[in-house]
């Protein structure tokens, strides 16, 4: 609580330099203005908290409801979830910081833990899949929109998180800050249709991509950004890219 | 090594074992070396017959029954190892048992010098006459009090007994109710009276 | 396409992984290979536990019929290994200490550790403790060759030596020599118990 008076001190601050300027009498009834914003902000504060105190079981549990607050709060400009950088006093308050950068330390778990086989790339379903088995039936249901919420609350920490459109509603989470340009978005396309699988021969016969672009996006893809496994064993072509984030594993 | 102290000395015994059980070790390991030489003479000795060398498979067969009589000579070599090895063993646990024993028997007698016969004939004595002398006081108890003294005994005894059964039973005809002197109609109507009134108070709940 | 486990018919459950075709190719990309080589190296000691096997050579990836095979190739996907992988992956796991070249000197043949030496040592005076033989003479090879199968049957002479060594240290054992070879003497011990 304490450390809300930092948007309100700093608003005043301001203000008062300027009406320092030109006369006392008015600095005064800037005062009164600034408590009386005060005394509004803080009456604001107190419904929200007793409202997210009351309902904060729910919050952290239901993701519709949670969905719905966080509507609620980002039409009047709140952020609820914001780390204790920004609005301490929420996360102290509600926990709802710690729930979401909870959530977000499990993601991190999750992509760090597949990045061997999937070279930091994952599907998202797989990612809520993973987080909400690691979170046991206790943690309540995670939906991949607050995962998505909470990779953006690690993009303040340089993690460089980071979600991707592969194109037919599916989305992916890569996990190592390396650029995907056009042409491997496309190959991470067309091995998600070929359960993992991709070779030169099928980007051109798909794609109708000259034998040099084909290799280059999967050489690019193996040799500099790890994100798919060579086979060199290939029945039909010889050599194939395996793209593991692509792959349908059973544990 | 360090802290030889807690590692046992290895002693001539410990080395004659130990060789022992090497040579056994040894004839084990020809035995099995044998073993496949069987095998593989038998393998040769089917193949050449396949091949219609005959010959050649009689020879082979002969060869595996020189290497059998060896087998059979070794296993009478090992049965004497390994029985040599068990008697030495057992033999050790002999010592180590007789060790024990003489041991315990030390113990035995020195525990036996504490229980001379002497000492139990004169303990028991003694507490013989301690129980003669006991069952003399009682008996002078019992024949020292007079008839008086035993009537007023008796007459303690009663007074307790009467306490603990009869409290109850002389104080009980006082509480009773004494003789009814008024009217039996009085009391009818007093109870008429009564019933009404209790009868109010579970209306009035 | 799914990746399953798989169960051999030894009864091992081979991981997702190894019906994953790339999973039989060197990778060029070295942070995938790093991945690829603990995969494999795990792979290789769980096997090896599973079948007391203690032993593995670069050819084992191209004889057919051999203990390795179940892990070396799967004919379920149509990949094996190839020798040269072999031996990079026994290389990089004799650098993580878990196998040693034995005979040393040379990089083709292989004895395990899915037990570390330490933990053979334990094993190794378990035994001892339980057949009660503590306090009695054992040449290593009655050790390693027991009448009656023991979890020391098969035991490469090497790893014999170190938990011996181990033992020892610890006042655990003793090493008798003579001229015809060594034995050892295992003793109660001096740990707390």
């Amino acid at each position: 609580m304490r450390r809300l008076g930092g948007v309100g001190i700093a608003a005043f601050d301001r203000q008062q330099l300027s009406q320092r300027s030109f006369a006392e009498l008015s600095s005064e009834l800037s005062q009164a203005q600034v408590d009386a914003l005060h005394a509004q902000l803080d009456q604001f504060r107190n419904a929200l908290v007793r409202f997210a105190s009351t309902h904060r079981d729910s919050i952290r549990r239901d993701p519709t409801f949670r969905h719905a607050f966080q509507q609620m709060c980002a039409q009047i400009g709140v952020d609820p979830l914001a780390g204790p950088r920004k609005g301490g006093w929420w996360a102290e308050i509600l926990n709802l910081g710690d729930w979401q950068y909870e959530l977000g330390v499990q993601v991190v778990d999750v992509c760090v833990s597949t990045r061997e086989r999937n070279g930091g790339l994952i599907a998202m379903d797989e990612l809520v899949r993973l987080v909400s088995k690691l979170r046991g039936l206790a943690g309540g249901i995670v939906t991949e929109e607050d995962v998505i919420r909470s990779i953006k609350t690690l993009k303040p920490l340089g993690a460089g998180y980071e979600v991707i459109d592969v194109g037919g509603g599916k989305r992916m989470v890569r996990s190592i800050p390396k650029q995907l340009d056009e042409d491997q978005a496309v190959v991470l396309a067309i091995a998600h249709q070929a359960g993992g699988r991709v070779s030169v021969e099928l980007l051109q016969s798909r794609r109708g991509w000259s034998l040099e672009r084909a290799t280059t996006a999967l050489e690019n893809m193996l040799l500099r950004d790890g994100i798919c496994w060579l086979d060199d064993q290939d029945e039909t072509n010889g050599i194939a890219y395996w793209i593991p984030s692509a792959m349908h594993w059973d544990e | 090594m360090g802290g030889g102290q807690s590692v046992p000395k290895i002693t001539k015994q410990d080395r004659a074992i130990l060789e022992l059980k090497l040579q056994r070790d040894k004839v084990k390991q020809y035995q099995k070396k044998i073993q496949t030489v069987l095998d593989r003479e038998h393998e040769i000795a089917k193949q050449c017959l396949a091949t219609g060398q005959k010959d050649r498979a009689l020879l082979a067969l002969r060869r595996r029954k020189y290497q059998e009589s060896l087998l059979s000579k070794t296993d009478g070599q090992l049965e004497n190892l390994e029985q040599l090895v068990s008697t030495i063993e057992f033999s050790l646990v002999e010592v180590s048992v007789l060790h024990g024993l003489q041991q315990g028997n030390e113990v035995l007698k020195e525990i036996h010098k504490e229980l001379n016969i002497e000492n139990v004939e004169r303990i028991l004595d003694e507490t013989a006459e301690a129980r003669e002398v006991q069952r003399e006081i009682g008996d002078m108890l019992a024949n020292t009090l007079s008839m008086e003294d035993e009537e007023a005994v008796q007459a303690e005894l009663r007074e307790l007994q009467s306490e603990a059964l009869g409290v109850g039973e002389t104080e009980r005809p006082i509480t009773l109710p004494s003789v009814p002197e008024t009217t039996p109609v009085s009391k009818a109507q007093e109870a008429v009276e009564e019933q009404p009134e209790r009868a109010r108070v579970p209306v009035a709940a | 396409m799914s990746l399953s486990p798989h169960t051999t018919p030894s009864g091992f459950r081979l991981p997702s992984i190894h019906a994953a075709p790339p999973f039989f190719t060197q990778q060029p990309n070295p942070a995938t290979q790093a991945v690829a080589t603990e995969q494999w190296s795990r792979l290789i000691l769980s096997y090896a536990k599973h079948r007391n096997l203690f032993t593995i050579k670069v050819e084992d990836a191209q004889t057919t019929g051999g203990d390795w095979d179940e892990i070396l190739r799967n004919d379920r996907i149509n990949r094996k290994l190839n020798t040269s992988y072999l031996a990079y992956i026994l290389e990089q796991m004799e650098r993580s200490c878990r196998l040693a070249f034995d005979p040393p000197k040379q990089s083709i043949s292989a004895v395990l550790y899915w037990r570390t030496p330490e933990e053979w040592a334990e094993v190794l005076h378990e035994w001892a403790t339980s057949t009660g033989q503590l306090n009695t003479i054992l040449t290593f090879y009655e050790i390693i060759e027991p009448p009656v199968p023991s979890p020391l049957s098969g035991v490469p002479m090497s790893i014999l030596r170190r938990a011996i060594n181990l033992l020892i240290k610890s006042n655990r054992a003793q090493l008798i020599a003579v001229a015809d070879g060594e034995g050892v003497r295992f003793l109660n011990g001096s740990t707390s118990k």
